[in-house]
Formats: C-alpha cells, sequence, structure tokens
C-alpha cells in the first residue's frame, strides 16, 4: 500500500513579471515530506525567480504558496525562514572569522544574559551536525575549510530553524571530485532519516536522476512537466528542457569553410591557474556560436584570450600569430573586440552618449595635439546611433537614461564600427531584449559575416538564437570544449545533452 | 494658447536655474554682502577675492581630477606646503638672488615626485588612495616640520622675485597670481573637457571594468591625475609662500576639506553629479565670496566651520543622492 | 571527510598576537638603553597616560572600523564633550559634575546620531562626511570654548578626579577607566551578537542579510558606542590637564588612526580589533615618548606616524586579498 506523502510545500499559479517579461507563469507546483525534487531547465527558465520568490526576496504578482497546508506570504527574507523555507545559495555566504559553529548559528545565537553562549553554540551546532550526520569541523574559522565544507556548514546552518523545506541551488556546483558522491548521500540521508522536503535545483543531468524522486522542468518561464524519476526517461527530459522554438528571421546559407583563412584557433588556455581544453577555430565570414551552462567557461576562455582575464599562458593564434600575454588594447588594435556579458560593464554611467560611442575611438577623433575633434565625434556618433537604430532623445543625454536593450545596440554598434574588425565577440547580446530588437542582433550578425566577411563568435545561453544564427556551434562544460557541431549536424538534444555533461 | 507658451517658458526657466544654480546662488551672495557692506563692492575687495580664491582653485582643481579617476588624495595640503617649505628653505642661502627659477622648477619637480610616491603605494601596492596619502601626508608633515623647526621661514636672503607671484600687479590692478591662475584654469578646462586625455580620466572614474574591455589603462590614467594634482597643489603652494612671504609646515592644514567643499558644490554645477573643472571654479570663488563676506561682517571664528561643514555636507549628500538614483536605474 | 584541524594557521595566528607587544618591549628596552632617564617611574607613567587616553579614543574608532566604515570625527566628538562638560560647570552657579558629564555624553552622542544619519541613511561616503562633521561641530566647540583653552575658577574639585585621580596612591584614574572600558568593549566585540553583527556586516554583507541581521541598525548603534566612549576620553583627558583645549581631539586624531591600523595586523588576516588597538597605542605612545627623550625634535613622530599607517596597510594589502574591508572608498 502506497504511504500518501504529505506536502509540504504547494505552489499555485505562481506568477512573475518583470517589465513586460514573464519570468515565472502560472506554476503549480507540490513537494512532498520524504522526497527529492528536482529542478530542472536552461538558463534563463525561470529557476531563480521562482526560489527568490519562494525566499522572499521577490513579491510574486500572482498566485499562492502554501507550507504544510497553510497560505504564506512574505515581505522578507527572514519571515519565509520564519515560516518553514530554507535555501542554501550557490554562491558562498559565510562570515570567514568565525568558525563553522558560530556561522551556523548566526543571527539567532543562544544567550546567557547579555553574552552569547559559546558552549551553547557548539552543543546546538554539533546536535544539529550529527543528526544530519554528516562530519565537518565546526571549530574552525570557516574561511580556513574549503568550499565543499563551506557548504555544508550553511546546510547545516539552514537546519537551525527546523525547516519545513530545505532548497539546495546547484549544491555541487563548487565540488571537487572525490567530495559529490559523499555530499549526494549526506542529502539521501536527509531525505530518509529526517524524512527533509528537498528542492534540489541542479544542471546535472546524472545527478538528477541518481539523487530525485521527482523531477519538474522549466522552459520559457512555465512548468513543462512534473514526473517521478522512474518514469521519465533521460531524453525526454532533455528534450522538456530546449525552449519553444522562435520565429527565423535570418536565412542562413550553408557555407562552405574548408578554404576559408583562418581567423583565430585555439587549442588550451590557462586561467585562474587551471588549464582548459578549449579547440576550436574561427574561419573568415563565419558566425561560431558558443554554447553551454553558466560557469561552463565561455565568457572567462574569450577574455582570456582578450587579454581582459589574467591568464598564465595559451595556446592560441588570431590571424596566424600567436598570442602571448595580451593587453586589450593590443588585441583591439589587431581586430579583436569583445563585449561584456554584463551590460554594466560595457557602459560609462553618467557619460553621454557619445563619449560612450567614442571613447573607443579616441585615438582616430582627436587630433594630433590631443584634441578632440567635437564635429568628427558628433558626426560618428550619430551614425552609430542611426544605424543600429537606437532609441533616444539626445546624443548628449546620460547613458542611463536609455533602456538595456539600446545600451547593448549601443555597445555592439560602436564595437562594429571597429576599423579593422576581423572579430567580434558578442557575449550574450540579447540578453533582456524584445524579440524585434533580438532579430536585429541576428540580421546584423548575419551581415557583418556575409556581406562584410568578418567573423563572428556569438556567446549565447540561449540554444535557439545559436542555431538559427550560426554557421558552426562549439559546446563547453566546465570550462572545456566538449563538441563542436557544422552547421549541417546541428542537433537541439545532443548539443543539450553536451552542455549538460551527459555522456553518450 | 497662453499658459501654454508660459508653462513651456517656466520649465525652461526651471532647467536653467537647476542647471546654473551655483553660479545664480554666487552672484545672489555676492550681492547680499555688497548690500550689507558697501566696502565689500570695491575693486581692491574684488581683486583681494579673486587672489584668494586662487589657492583654492589650483588645489581644488587637482583634486577633482582625482576625484574623476575615482579616487581620493588626502595630501592635497601637503603637496602645497611641501612646495612652499622646499622653496622657501632652498632660496634661504646666500648667493641664491638669481637662482629663483631653477630653484622653483626644482621645487615643482620634487612635488611631482611626491605624487609619484602617492600612486606608486595605491597603484603598485594596492593600498587604497585615501589610506596611501594620509601616510605620505604624514611623513610629508614631519619632513616639512624638520625643514622649518616646527617654525615658520621668512628669509631677507630671498630673491626680490619671490614675491611677485603673489604680491604684484598687472597694469596695477590685476593681482598675478589671478593672472596665472586664470591662465591655468583655462588649460586645465579645455584639457579635461576637450581633449583626448581628459576624457579617458573620466572613463576610469566612471566604470574601471568598461575600461578594460575597450582598452584604457586604469592605472596610466590614474598616474596621469596624481601627478597632474600633485603639480597644480605644488603651483599652489608657490603662489601662497609668495603671497604671505613666508612658509609654514601648517599652510595647507585647510585645504583638503576645503577642495572636497568645491569639487561636490562644483558637482552640482551644469552636469549634475559629474565632478568638473568649471564647477569647482565657481565653487572656489563662491567659498570666498562667502568667507569674505562674513570677515567683512565680523562674523566670529565659529561661524565659517559651521557655513563650511554645512556646505560640504548638504553638497556631498546632494552628488550622493544623485549618484543613488542614477544607479537604480541602470538596474 | 578529512578533519581540517589546521594547526600550522592556529600557531602562526598566535605569533601574530604578540607580535605587537614583542616589538613594544624591544623597543622599550631600545630607548631605556639608549637614554637612562626614559625607564624612570616617572616617565613609564607618562607613556601610561598618554597610551591610555590614544587607547581610549582609539577603541571608539575601531568599533565603527570593523563595521566597514570609517570615523575620522571622534576629535571632534572628544572635544565636544569636554568643551559642554567645561562650559556648563563655567559658571558659580551650577557644579554638579556628574550632570554635566552626562549632558557632555549626550552632545558627543548626538555628534554620533549625525555620523550615522548620513552615513546609513543618506549613504554618504563616510570618510568625507566624517571629515566635514569635524569641521562643521569645530564650530559648536568654537562657540563653547570661545576659541582658547578653557578654564574656570568655578570648576569643582570633581572635575580633576577622573583624570589626575589616584586608586590606592598609585594607579592613575585614566588607567582605570581605560580598563574598564577595555574590557567592557571587548566583551561586547568577541561575547554579544551586537559585537559579532559588528564584525560580520562589513566583512559579510550577504550573509547577514540572508539570517536576518539589520545591517543598517548594526552600523548605527556602532557610531553611537563610538561617540559615548570618545566623548568620555575627551572628558577624561580635560579632566587630566584641568583645560579643555579646543583641539584636544584633533590633536590625537593622527596617533589614534595609526594605532588602529596598526592594530588591525595584530590579527592575521588584517582585521580591526580592540585588543591590537590597544596595544598599538602602548606602542606608539612608547614610540613617540622615547623620540622625545632622545632629543629627536617632534617632527619625528609624524614621520613615524606616517610610516606606521603605511607599513601597517601595505602589509595587509600584499598579504590579504581585498585588504581591510572598510578602507575603501565606497562612492
Amino acid at each position: 500500500m502506497e504511504n500518501e506523502k504529505t506536502v509540504v510545500l504547494k505552489v499555485e499559479d505562481l506568477t512573475k513579471e518583470f517589465a513586460g517579461l514573464v519570468a515565472n507563469d502560472h506554476i503549480n507546483l507540490e513537494v512532498r515530506k520524504r522526497e527529492i525534487h528536482a529542478l530542472c531547465g536552461e538558463n534563463g527558465a525561470g529557476k531563480s525567480t521562482f526560489c527568490k520568490m519562494l525566499t522572499g526576496v521577490y513579491h510574486p504578482d500572482g498566485g499562492i504558496i502554501y507550507v504544510n497546508g497553510k497560505k504564506v506570504s512574505f515581505q522578507s527574507p527572514a519571515e519565509s525562514l520564519a515560516a518553514g523555507i530554507s535555501m542554501v545559495y550557490q554562491e558562498r555566504n559565510l562570515v570567514g572569522h568565525l568558525t563553522g559553529a558560530q556561522n551556523i548559528c548566526l543571527g539567532r545565537e543562544p544567550r546567557k544574559g547579555l553574552l552569547i553562549d559559546e558552549k551553547e553554540i557548539c552543543r546546538k551546532a554539533e546536535e544539529i551536525r550529527s543528526r544530519l550526520g554528516i562530519d565537518v569541523p565546526l571549530d574552525v574559522p570557516v574561511d580556513e575549510l574549503g568550499a565543499g565544507m563551506q557548504q555544508i556548514i550553511e546546510i547545516i546552518r539552514a537546519f537551525y530553524d527546523n525547516p519545513s523545506v530545505l532548497i539546495l541551488d546547484e549544491p555541487t556546483a563548487s565540488l571537487g571530485e572525490g567530495e559529490v558522491a559523499p555530499f549526494l548521500k549526506f542529502v539521501r540521508n536527509l531525505r530518509d532519516e529526517l524524512g527533509m522536503a528537498i528542492f534540489f535545483i541542479s544542471h546535472k543531468i546524472e545527478e538528477v536522476y541518481e539523487i530525485s524522486d521527482m523531477i519538474t522542468v522549466f522552459a520559457d518561464g512555465k512548468k513543462v512537466l512534473t514526473a517521478p524519476t522512474k518514469e521519465l526517461s533521460r531524453d525526454d527530459c532533455v528534450k522538456a528542457m530546449i525552449r519553444a522554438g522562435r520565429q527565423k528571421t535570418v536565412t542562413v546559407k550553408e557555407k562552405d569553410f574548408s578554404n576559408a583563412e583562418t581567423i583565430l584557433e585555439a587549442r588550451e588556455v590557462t586561467y585562474d591557474n587551471k588549464k582548459h581544453q578549449v579547440p576550436f577555430t574561427v574561419k573568415r565570414g563565419q558566425a561560431v556560436g558558443f554554447y553551454g551552462l553558466v560557469g561552463s567557461g565561455r565568457t572567462e576562455t574569450m577574455e582570456a584570450i582578450g587579454g581582459i582575464r589574467l591568464s598564465e599562458g595559451m595556446d592560441v593564434s588570431f590571424m596566424g600569430e600567436k598570442i602571448a600575454k595580451t593587453e586589450p588594447v593590443q588585441m583591439i588594435n589587431r581586430g579583436f573586440i569583445l563585449t561584456p556579458e554584463k551590460r554594466i560593464n560595457g557602459a560609462f554611467p553618467g557619460l553621454s552618449l557619445e563619449d560612450n560611442i567614442c571613447e573607443l575611438y579616441l585615438d582616430k577623433l582627436s587630433n594630433k595635439a590631443g584634441f578632440m575633434m567635437f564635429d568628427k565625434m558628433r558626426e560618428f556618433a550619430l551614425k552609430v546611433l542611426e544605424k543600429n537604430e537606437v532609441k533616444y532623445t539626445n546624443v548628449e543625454q546620460n547613458i542611463i537614461e536609455l533602456s538595456g536593450g539600446n545600451i547593448q545596440k549601443i555597445i555592439i554598434g560602436r564595437s562594429v564600427a571597429l576599423d579593422n574588425l576581423q572579430l567580434l565577440v558578442l557575449d550574450e547580446p540579447t540578453a533582456g531584449m524584445d524579440l524585434g530588437a533580438k532579430s536585429e542582433v541576428y540580421v546584423e550578425i548575419r551581415h557583418l559575416v556575409d556581406e562584410e566577411n568578418k567573423s563572428v563568435i556569438f556567446i549565447s545561453s540561449e540554444l535557439e538564437e545559436l542555431l538559427t544564427t550560426c554557421d558552426k556551434l562549439y559546446v563547453f562544460h566546465d570550462g572545456d570544449v566538449v563538441a563542436g557541431y557544422k552547421r549541417a549536424e546541428f542537433s537541439k538534444e545532443r548539443i543539450l545533452s553536451d552542455a549538460i555533461g551527459r555522456k553518450e | 494658447m497662453a499658459t501654454q507658451k508660459t508653462q513651456a517658458n517656466g520649465r525652461q526657466i526651471s532647467k536653467f536655474v537647476t542647471k546654473y544654480w551655483l553660479g545664480l546662488f554666487t552672484v545672489l551672495v555676492f550681492l547680499f554682502f555688497s548690500i550689507m557692506q558697501p566696502r565689500y563692492c570695491t575693486v581692491s575687495n574684488i581683486m583681494s577675492m579673486l587672489s584668494s580664491t586662487c589657492i583654492l582653485a589650483l588645489v581644488g582643481m587637482g583634486e577633482t581630477l582625482i576625484m574623476c579617476v575615482g579616487e581620493t588624495d588626502y595630501s592635497v595640503g601637503m603637496e602645497l606646503t611641501a612646495a612652499a617649505v622646499v622653496l622657501a628653505k632652498v632660496l634661504d642661502h646666500d648667493g641664491m638672488t638669481n637662482a629663483y627659477i631653477p630653484v622653483l622648477i626644482l621645487t615643482l619637480l620634487i612635488v611631482v615626485g611626491y605624487g609619484i610616491i602617492n600612486v606608486y603605494l595605491h597603484v603598485k601596492i594596492k593600498i587604497p588612495s585615501f589610506v596611501a596619502t594620509l601616510g605620505t601626508s604624514l611623513v610629508a608633515t614631519g619632513i616639512c616640520k624638520w625643514l622649518t623647526n616646527s617654525g615658520s621661514i621668512s628669509s631677507r636672503r630671498w630673491p626680490k622675485c619671490y614675491t611677485f607671484l603673489g604680491q604684484s600687479y598687472v597694469l596695477g590692478v590685476i593681482p598675478v597670481s589671478v593672472v596665472v591662475t586664470v591662465l591655468i584654469i583655462a588649460v586645465m578646462w579645455v584639457y579635461s573637457e576637450r581633449t583626448k586625455s581628459g576624457k579617458l580620466l573620466y572613463a576610469v572614474g566612471s566604470n574601471a571594468t568598461t575600461c578594460e574591455y575597450v582598452g584604457v589603462s586604469v592605472s596610466k590614467q590614474k598616474i596621469k591625475a596624481f601627478l597632474i594634482c600633485a603639480l597644480l597643489c605644488g603651483i599652489a603652494g608657490v603662489i601662497q609662500t609668495s603671497m604671505l612671504n613666508s612658509a609654514t609646515p601648517y599652510m595647507g592644514t585647510d585645504s583638503l576639506m576645503n577642495a572636497l567643499t568645491v569639487l561636490m558644490l562644483g558637482a552640482t554645477f551644469i552636469k549634475p553629479g559629474v565632478y568638473n573643472i568649471p564647477g569647482t571654479i565657481v565653487a572656489s570663488f563662491l567659498l570666498r565670496v562667502i568667507s569674505f563676506g562674513m570677515t567683512m561682517m565680523s562674523a566670529p571664528s565659529f561661524a565659517f566651520d559651521l557655513v563650511q561643514g554645512g556646505l560640504l555636507l548638504f553638497s556631498v549628500s546632494l552628488v550622493t543622492v544623485i549618484h543613488t538614483r542614477q544607479s537604480k536605474s541602470i538596474g | 571527510m578529512q578533519q581540517n584541524a589546521s594547526k600550522k594557521g592556529f600557531s602562526l595566528n598566535e605569533m601574530t598576537k604578540y607580535l605587537l607587544l614583542v616589538v613594544a618591549a624591544v623597543i622599550f628596552v631600545f630607548f631605556s638603553i639608549l637614554q637612562p632617564k626614559f625607564c624612570t617611574v616617572n616617565n613609564i607613567m607618562n607613556i601610561v597616560n598618554s597610551a591610555t587616553i590614544t587607547a581610549l579614543m582609539a577603541i571608539g574608532m575601531t568599533i565603527v572600523m570593523e563595521t566597514g566604515e570609517m570615523n575620522l570625527a571622534v576629535g571632534a566628538e572628544a572635544t565636544i564633550a569636554a568643551a559642554v562638560v567645561g562650559k556648563l560647570l563655567e559658571g558659580p552657579s551650577f557644579n554638579n559634575y556628574f550632570i554635566a558629564v552626562l549632558i557632555g555624553l549626550a552632545a558627543a552622542m548626538l555628534v554620533g546620531a549625525l555620523n550615522a544619519f548620513f552615513v546609513v541613511k543618506v549613504g554618504i561616503p563616510s570618510f568625507i562626511g566624517t571629515i566635514a562633521m569635524t569641521t562643521f561641530v569645530n564650530g559648536f566647540i568654537k562657540i563653547a570654548t570661545g576659541n582658547r583653552y578653557m578654564y574656570s575658577q568655578y570648576w569643582p574639585d570633581s572635575f580633576s578626579f577622573l583624570g589626575q585621580g589616584k586608586v590606592f596612591g598609585i594607579i592613575p584614574m585614566p588607567v582605570i577607566i581605560l580598563v574598564i572600558v577595555a574590557a567592557v568593549t571587548i566583551i561586547i566585540q568577541d561575547c554579544t551578537r551586537l559585537g559579532r553583527y559588528i564584525n560580520s556586516v562589513g566583512v559579510s554583507p550577504a550573509a547577514c542579510k540572508n539570517v536576518g541581521i539589520d545591517a543598517k541598525r548594526t552600523v548605527v548603534l556602532a557610531y553611537l558606542l563610538c561617540s559615548l566612549i570618545t566623548g568620555f576620553c575627551g572628558i577624561v583627558l580635560s579632566s587630566e590637564v584641568k583645560t579643555v583645549s579646543p583641539t584636544l581631539g584633533s590633536d590625537l586624531l593622527m596617533s589614534v588612526f595609526a594605532a588602529v591600523m596598526m592594530g588591525a595586523t595584530f590579527l592575521r588576516p588584517g582585521r580591526y580589533n580592540i585588543q591590537g588597538t590597544i596595544a598599538a597605542s602602548l606602542l606608539l605612545a612608547i614610540i613617540s615618548n622615547g623620540t622625545v627623550s632622545i632629543g629627536a625634535a617632534d617632527f619625528v613622530d609624524d614621520l613615524i606616524q606616517g610610516c606606521i599607517i603605511l607599513l601597517a596597510v601595505g602589509f595587509i594589502s600584499l598579504t590579504h586579498k581585498g585588504g581591510l574591508p572598510s578602507v575603501k572608498f565606497n562612492k
């Protein structure tokens, strides 16, 4: 006879909108006691927005949350903690110089009179630790512990308030090889011995299948499916994660690149003192897509090549020349330009549109004596603004007054205007843009490669747009390039599997 | 129809007032004091105010450049003092009668060296600029006290031209210091607003990370800013010792406070939230207009502190609020 | 899972802890050899007195620095408290010392509250804000003291108790006061929630937000606590010399800052802490007194303080990622 497990967390029609974009669309979900419920989805599918609503960081625009059958609503993270929802984030949130035990009791230290009761802190922390059945030092300052143990301390802290449901966000992301298996055993123990309801967010399909009882897939802000793990095939799961198809607004002819000039050829890049195998080639007139999940190393690799990120060495050649340690300005002079992943790092807040566009071209727009030629600047800026159809009021206005999409247009537009442009690297250029604006970017990319014979590397977390616009696609996983596909070989399922780390 | 026009006019007027309020306020204060004290609005008094503004304007411009790149220089006062003390001390020897120019150049080089030390500590050793310059200002204070025996240097052996910068007049009316300073202001104005070099400074202060992506070297720009600031403060020191006909280690005590006040006030002029040279100059004049007026009306000493501290608190708050609002919108 | 006891790190920590005291002892011996008069009971008392006053003020500054903010207005806080006490007791009619002290402390805490308002509510950078506040409060100090050394024959005898009294005939009151204040504040810092939060909000604001710690409230309390202590320090100092000097606070500011910076090297990897501050105050007092007794001029003090600040912060910047938390000029 099946034991009907009690529903601990229930979410009904939960919705959240941001300026026209629906991040979570009427989500319905249940998490039960003694259950590890996995949440899967591509970047931008709505997972983090969902969690932020559960932890009181965002206020839902619609829908209801129930904890243990009671309707709840939170104005702050403290309230969601009180209601029984505890979350451990992907980034570490510990006070470095305090011990594990002290971090566990942070914010609600037991007191003897006016003073903190350190003995009680040790006792309480130890009690939770042994209850959870994990072995980790509690008397050492946490900044002396490794990432894996720090995470365990945070999980122990999450148990301080006796949560009803525990949310773990990419918990194995920072664990080393030997730490994953014991960690998963620990999580299973939480479910079995303590009967916890655990909400486990992960990109790693293998882990999800190893540890979860239920799987929910998000895509495009909607819940696509919920099913018991046993009854859902890996293929169906992966298929469900893929975003809905979009309008094809660019036509891409199949081109033969076998005789084309090699613009960028890479084999290995070392950054953060780790070597990464990144075999990829970019030919003239080619649009190359870089796909991968967050943290897969696409941005880091290109920033290292571009001289923006400190690199300890690399085996890369650009335009036939080997690249040694470079400065960004040298790469720019050679025709290599990179747009930043975070839009804020591409703009100069407080400066005018004109200044923002021209900072890259100060040499060109100033005379020999160093004086800026204002009419040339104005002309150039207006040209870029017009060519990229930027919506603005006045070329002298402060750039922060523009919408994100328009700022992005300026960032791309000024990069494209580079005189001897050989390779343009666009890092998540369409993030936060509406469909119309996105299409304009795709058209621009094709124009650059087809008509102007330049090359483009298009880094994106939206597989669909890469499949639509690129001649070639490389998949990154865990810092390395794991697969390359020519346009004719494009296959959504295989690419997604590669990105997730599934071995065929 | 008529109301629409007046509404539009009203909006234009309020825009104008917000943009140029600092200048308008200066004029108002000037008129106020002129009415209260007839001696205020005389040519000689105005020339005195202008002359006094020079020192403040030079130091203010220096600190403005540093703020433009997003750093702070605590040692502007000591850079001023060091120049004055070195000049005074070196010229205080027999046989220096014709050596003013070479010693002047030497002095300015030394001050620039001071700036190099500041920026080295910040860029290479990575000490936050404020602490580094605080540290060097203490060391400089010690050195200056040593050179002056903790007193003041005033010498009969100085060449006659020692007082030229500070006490002579052009056309009998305009102080030389004002002429020199106006020339420097013009150069700095053009430099900061119209040259490639100036634009680079603003870029670093706006967003140092973005600079990486567009190939602007953040450390180079910081070096420029600290060195120019040191030079400007050095010139201010030379002019001031020429005005006072002496040099003491305490000459620069109020400089930092004053410089911060004028550059913060200046950041509300024309382009709100952006540190700029013209705003700093107008604010320098405003500060002197106020202090001269208060002196003429025999305001007690404490009133100056209240006004100064209050002005700085007000202007920093204003600039902070502007910055906060701006960063909220970019998200 | 391995047990990470990190025994090696533990003993290194222990060593650095006592390094300051070891250095203090070494330098003490050094000066005693150079100048026998250094090692007399009288001189040691001088050193102790000087160290005590510096330490009291520095403890206040340390508390604020631990939260990641600066407080350069500690001198003003001390002086205003002393000035208010002196002023209230000036006339023949009122001579309740205890009440006067309470009102003086309230005045200092008012300044602390203003600091907290501008830094926490308005959000201005604490460095500029507290510098501005110093000038502003200076105006009030001038009003109270008449801008000169303040002394009144009507001050009650109890005026000099805190500063000149002796317990058991030999131990000066200020030392007793320091011991009490140090004990209380160290207990607060290490053994209470408030102290823990003060040390956490600067280091890891995200962690604090997640567990519901109110960072703003913590910073406000830190400023208030600081002003209470520094106000008391000013009262004790004016009591020692039975005079209220309008510059009693500003004279001490740089030594206090140097003590706080140096004290941070007490703990690896470089965190502000009260214990280190006290040890550093002692070391600074020894150096200061020593240099004077071997006949060095007073400028040597400035030199040494400047070098100490640079060395201490430089050392931390070079050996610790990110340097010290509060010594950043956040716009």
